[in-house]
């Protein structure tokens, strides 16, 4: 799953470690996130999504097929 | 509020500082190692008796020091200790590799048993290995097979 995590991590100046600690999660989660690496659980994309004010398909997009 | 101190090796549930909790954990731990050392001790013949409490206090003392500390710590007071577990990328892979370790040791064990099964009849085969050294071998393939998988999931996905 593609996701625009990291552009809107630096736009607000946060560090990995800021947002992981945010969310009560570890830097490498952040780390393997933000490369598309790990689809996070949906509690954990609802938080990510209010965190950043948006909704969460503004968030996550699927790979294409 | 107040902002709770945290340390690497965190602090007590009961609220005892890191010192109290590692005192409590290392004390404890070894007066029940040497409490089981005794015990291994008093069995085995008199003239061993204290080099079997020794090796066996000295072996026994850091994994019931582990336990106590488990046992006694708040893990939301350590340093660096997410909050939310499940949703870190490390409790998936761990979850994985479990899973991967139980089939492993499934066709492992049923493999193995068939082998042998099958080896005791054909060939009048009879081993006799110590039990408590197969179960410590099993022990330890079973961690090395999770160390290598966490290692293999963390490549694909760190």
């Amino acid at each position: 799953m593609r996701n625009s995590l990291a552009e809107r991590r630096k736009d607000r100046g946060l560090s990995q470690q800021a947002l992981a600690d945010e969310l009560g999660i570890s830097r490498q989660s952040i780390i393997s996130l933000e490369k598309g690496r790990y689809d996070p659980s949906l509690p954990l994309a609802f938080k990510l999504a209010a965190l950043f004010g948006c909704p969460i398909e503004d968030l996550f997009t699927p790979d294409p097929d | 509020m107040t902002e709770i101190k945290k340390s690497a090796w965190g602090r007590m549930r009961s609220g005892g500082n890191t010192r109290t909790l590692l005192l409590l954990s290392f004390g404890g731990g070894l007066a029940a190692a040497l409490g089981v050392a005794a015990l291994v001790a008093a069995a085995g013949p008199e003239e061993r008796f204290l080099a079997t409490l020794l090796a066996f206090g000295f072996s026994f003392w850091l994994p019931f020091s582990a336990l106590l500390w488990v046992l006694l710590v708040d893990r939301g007071t350590m340093r660096d200790a997410p909050r939310n577990v499940e949703d870190s990328v490390e409790y998936r892979w761990s979850e994985r590799a479990s899973a991967g370790v139980f089939r492993d040791m499934l066709v492992l064990l049923g493999a193995g048993a068939a082998v042998l099964s099958v080896l005791e009849v054909a060939i009048d085969l009879t081993l006799r290995w110590p039990l408590h050294l197969v179960l410590a071998g099993l022990v330890v393939l079973a961690m090395v097979d999770f160390g290598i998988r966490m290692q293999l999931s963390k490549g694909a996905e760190g």
